[in-house]
């Protein structure tokens, strides 16, 4: 099992390796295939070359990634069904009268909570309906509001352990646990998130306009109306509720997400189905399943079978090696050359891909620097460039295409210049803020 | 505005027992796409429509996969029509759609003509307290209230 | 990860293991036995109570998924969804009814043959799934009761699947837990199932097929089908059926190449979807894509893992090995008994309660036999065995096996209705006579 496996036809692994892995990323980067596909293609190439055997490919999947995923997509699915998105969005505007620079302000504040509760994507799907909804009620451009939408989301993603995916990759890793992303990332992560509220302020918030009458139909709405099904919210909540319990409490019960996220998921679909007859309980199921992402987790599923691949093969270490020779092995150095460089990869390619090669390759430089409790500073790093460096462009975060696919449909054009001559700047902004951060608390 | 304002309240209906020769004969002379099934009190059962007669007009195993291509089978128009006629005695309710849950008339005009959108059909209004049919929204005539007054 | 993952897990409340997996255990069993809740939510549901008693942490319990399993449904289901959209199944369907002059006793025959050979490759219900409608369309051109033909086709599926390691979930399971190539399930199941598959066309011939008769007029209506206007979609026809063949010609070179059927599988699915998408632009793959991983059959895969990591909860704390050795006692440690007991008691098992709990319970209880019966080669009887059971029981009645339900299911929207007693007074026997058959064969061949 441990024995190092033969390439075919004697070539040598590293670079065998190394030309999948290059081969596959640029295939992702380029568009050209659906991700889910191309990963799996070349987990499967890894596997016929003899680089990997199908045992240590599966051991090279972090289940735990899989299952935190997978468990909370299956809650979403089952709770956006009762309306409660749509209905905390309207109390909200609500409770400012329906004044659209508050508007602005609130959407922002939810968008946030919800993405450090939920996955971005998630929550940007159910934020951006109902912001149209709103901002068309009150005549006002939702372009504004949607940009400041889609930095609120990658910022609260950036909080928790749950909000994002490099997050969920790193701490599933490493074993940090939620409370520890929540101490040292939500204090930062806050903070830029205020600083944003005061920049789109500045720049559109104060100069935004609704009549008193347009105003006034927004009051008129009734959130109440939103709610769909009552005991199906109140269930959901519930179990949305322990799930968060379960992670905060996970280290004192011996759990980890994956279990809660799934043990969650699965009392949630129980409820949902229990008063059903057999039939549609399987036609239920079966329907929430499918809602899944499951691109997103067969991309994932083929990554960490492909990373697993060069780094059986010794690529990462010998990368560490050289990313070390090159900050000459100082923590610093280090630091902020992870920080700045996520950032900017962040910003034009995928920044799962580029997350699950990092992590292996830190955890060869734990050496370097006092063994794994001295990598900490690096992970912290990681997820903030990773993480915010999504702001920069269009293309640097799911959620950022996401909202852009839903506004053109709903009439609303997001340019990528124009959103990048903005993004950009602000986006360096944030990780000039996570340096000082970095730098004050860690170094 | 709610849906009350755009529903008709005296709809042709069917009564439980119609048969589908009667049902193919009421949309004709209605002009309907659709029609609620209701029992002898006014209770509101489904609907039956041209959707469904479409179905019975086809073979039997396209009701086991109905995303099967049927481009194989030559039937003639003889073979389709005796279908219907096969089935021509029997209850509408036997094939009607009881599974769509109807508006009710305090259904908000705007949700009125979502659902309407999505199901791309004539609805039935029913009470929700007795269960009873009230009227149905018809495409054609929600269009022309709206349009009649720009 | 967890350097504390190997010793041995404290259960909460210092209750002895033992009895909370074994009643964790029974209670998911008989949770799913009831059918009052979906088996993927009891399953699951059963192993997130496994770890949170803390019988199993989650490292163990993913050990204790069989992902060679999971990898090899999955990916078969991401084939086959992909394939039976160009149609090809109707189109063999129907080649085959014109073959024998759509002569209603020939179309039994061949629809039988058609079904088996298809569940031998493929996943029984899906089988099922694509051969019912069309049987129904030509049982209804020709004017004849469709019910014996699909009384025929369960026993085809079911028998069929038995000949193959991926035609049925019990043979799958079986076969990676013990590292069992394709070719020794050919060589040591498909012989037999010949010789059933025979004996049961004769049986429905004689009681059905003989006496079937249609019109000279409604069977030229079956002989004007265009079959080839039922494939929808040529290059990806063509595609698949390529894509299919090299998936089981690398099933059957598996050893030489070092593969496992989990990543041939899971390949050809990943290459499948590839020839299919190319070509098409972004958007359009994201959602065809998403549709395809969609139509994967969820309940079964989740049902799976969650059953994996019951029966690894119970088989960690030691139960497995206990019923084995009583089992053992039982049988007093006679290789002969042990195998037709094996035998008879899933067939008569399967027929009344899902088989796959029941051989994911077996598989490590009779590896637990091994030292009796002289290491793991002496325990082959015993899994051929299991296999011929499990999967010919699924015969006896109508709730014996998915593909049973799923054909009983398209029937009744098609108006053609199964009843449990009747069905039964028929299948019972005839599931009997194949288990017969199987007992006179392992105890030739093996004992």
């Amino acid at each position: 099992m441990h024995e190092p496996t033969t390439a075919i036809f004697g070539l040598d692994p590293l670079w065998l390796s190394c030309l999948i892995l290059i081969v596959t990323y640029a295939i992702i980067i380029s568009e050209r295939l659906n991700r889910a596909i191309i990963a799996l293609t070349g987990a499967g190439l890894m596997i016929m070359c003899g680089l990997l055997n199908q045992e240590m490919a599966v051991r090279g999947i972090d289940f735990n990634t899989i299952a935190l995923l997978t468990g909370m997509m299956i809650i979403v699915a089952i709770t956006r069904k009762c309306g409660v998105f749509q209905y905390v969005a309207i109390r909200a505007a609500k409770s400012v009268k329906a004044n659209p620079a508050g508007v602005l302000l609130m959407l922002q504040i939810i968008t946030a909570v919800f993405s450090a509760l939920l996955d971005n994507v998630t929550t940007v799907l159910l934020i951006v309906p109902v912001t149209l909804v709103i901002c068309d009620e009150l005549k006002i451009k939702p372009y504004p509001v949607l940009v400041a939408e889609i930095f609120a989301s990658n910022v609260g993603g950036t909080a928790t352990l749950i909000g994002d995916p490099p997050n969920i990759l790193i701490g599933s890793a490493t074993g940090l646990s939620f409370n520890e992303f929540l101490f040292n990332l939500a204090p930062i992560a806050f903070v830029i998130h205020i600083v944003y509220l005061g920049i789109f302020h500045l720049i559109w918030g104060r100069k935004m306009r609704a009549s008193a009458e347009n105003r006034s139909r927004v009051m008129a709405m009734d959130e109440k109306k939103a709610i769909t099904d009552i005991r199906l919210l109140k269930q959901s909540m519930g179990v949305l509720a322990l799930v968060i319990l379960g992670f905060v409490m996970a280290h004192p019960l011996h759990l980890e997400p994956g279990t809660i996220a799934m043990s969650g998921a699965a009392i949630l679909m129980l409820l949902d189905n229990f008063t059903r007859s057999a039939e549609e309980q399987s036609e239920h199921v079966h329907h929430t399943f499918g809602e899944v992402e499951w691109i997103t987790i067969f991309f994932f599923v083929g990554l960490f079978i492909v990373v697993a691949g060069v780094e059986h093969a010794g690529l990462l270490n010998l990368l560490a090696q050289k990313m070390l020779a090159l900050t000459g092995g100082d923590l610093t150095a280090t630091v902020l050359a992870i920080l700045w460089a996520s950032a900017i990869l962040s910003a034009i390619v995928d920044n799962i891909p580029f997350v699950a090669t990092m992590i292996p390759l830190i955890e060869n430089m734990a050496p370097a620097f006092g063994g794994p409790e001295g990598l900490k500073p690096l992970w912290w790093a990681l997820a903030l460039g990773a993480c915010l460096g999504g702001n920069g462009t269009l293309i640097g975060a799911s959620a950022n295409l996401t909202v852009a696919g839903l506004a053109e449909r709903g009439g609303v054009r997001i340019r990528f210049l124009p959103f990048m001559k903005l993004a950009f700047p602000l986006m360096l902004i944030s990780i000039v803020l996570s340096t000082a951060y970095v730098m004050w608390r860690y170094l | 505005m709610t849906c009350k304002h755009v529903m008709n309240s005296q709809p042709p209906v069917l009564v439980k027992g119609a048969t589908v020769a009667d049902a193919v004969s009421m949309l004709r002379r209605e002009n309907r796409v659709n029609l609620p099934v209701v029992d002898a009190n006014g209770k509101y059962l489904g609907l039956f429509g041209a959707h469904q007669i479409l179905l019975l007009a086809l073979p039997k195993g396209m009701r086991a996969d109905d995303e099967q291509h049927l481009a194989f089978v030559s039937d003639s128009f003889q073979d389709i029509e005796n279908r219907l006629k096969a089935v021509a005695n029997h209850p509408v309710e036997r094939y009607m759609d009881g599974d769509f849950q109807p508006l009710t008339p305090d259904t908000p005009l705007v949700e009125t003509l979502r659902v309407m959108y999505v199901r791309r059909d004539d609805l039935p209004v029913v009470d929700p307290a007795t269960k009873k049919l009230v009227g149905i929204v018809t495409v054609r005539s929600s269009l022309g209230k709206l349009m009649a007054s720009t | 990860m967890h350097p504390e993952s190997h010793e041995a897990m404290s259960v909460l409340f210092g209750m002895n293991p033992m009895w909370v997996s074994s009643l964790v255990l029974i209670a998911t069993y008989a949770a799913i036995m009831s059918e009052k809740v979906n088996r993927a939510i009891v399953s699951l549901l059963g192993a997130g109570i496994m770890i949170l008693l803390g019988v199993l942490n989650q490292e163990m319990a993913i050990r204790g998924v069989d992902f060679n399993t999971i990898a090899l449904l999955t990916g078969m289901m991401i084939i086959v969804s992909v394939t039976r959209k160009c149609g090809v199944f109707q189109y063999v369907a129907i080649w085959s009814a014109k073959q024998v002059k759509a002569n209603p006793a020939g179309i039994m025959l061949m629809l039988q043959i058609v079904t088996a050979v298809f569940s031998a490759m493929l996943d029984n219900v899906t089988t099922v799934l694509l051969i019912v409608p069309v049987t129904m369309v030509i049982c209804e051109e020709l004017k004849i009761r469709p019910y014996p033909i699909l009384v025929a086709e369960i026993f085809a599926s079911n028998i069929g699947g038995t000949a193959t390691l991926i035609g049925d979930p019990p043979n799958i399971i079986i076969g990676s837990a013990t590292g069992l190539t394709f070719n020794d399930f050919v060589m040591n199941l498909t012989p037999v199932v010949i010789v059933i598959q025979i004996v049961t066309v004769a049986i429905f011939h004689v009681l059905w097929g003989r006496k079937l008769s249609a019109s000279q007029e409604n069977r030229e209506r079956v002989m004007k089908f265009n079959e080839k206007e039922a494939i929808t979609d040529w290059r990806l026809l063509k595609q698949s059926l390529a894509v299919i063949f090299f998936v089981i010609l690398g099933f059957i070179l598996a050893r030489q190449l070092h593969l496992e059927p989990g990543t041939v599988a899971m390949s050809g699915a990943a290459v499948l979807m590839l020839l299919a998408n190319l070509g098409r632009d972004a958007e359009t793959q994201s959602h065809e894509v998403h549709h395809t991983f969609t139509e994967v059959e969820w309940i079964t895969i989740f049902f799976f893992v969650g059953l994996f990591m019951v029966v690894s909860g119970v088989e960690h704390a030691g139960v497995l090995k206990m019923l084995a050795e009583y089992l053992v006692a039982a049988t007093g440690g006679d290789l002969a008994v042990t195998a037709i007991a094996i035998l008879w008691a899933s067939a008569i098992l399967s027929a009344i309660i899902d088989n796959i709990p029941f051989v994911a319970t077996m598989i490590p209880l009779i590896k637990n036999m091994a030292p009796t019966f002289g290491g793991p080669e002496g325990l082959l009887p015993l899994w051929w065995s299991l296999s011929l059971g499990a999967c010919l029981g699924g015969n006896g009645t109508l709730i014996g096996a998915s593909a049973n339900l799923t054909v009983a299911g398209l029937a009744e929207r098609a108006g053609t209705s199964f009843r449990f007693v009747t069905y039964m007074k028929i299948a019972f026997p005839i599931m009997l006579v194949s288990i017969a058959i199987s007992t006179v064969y392992v105890w030739w061949r093996y004992l």
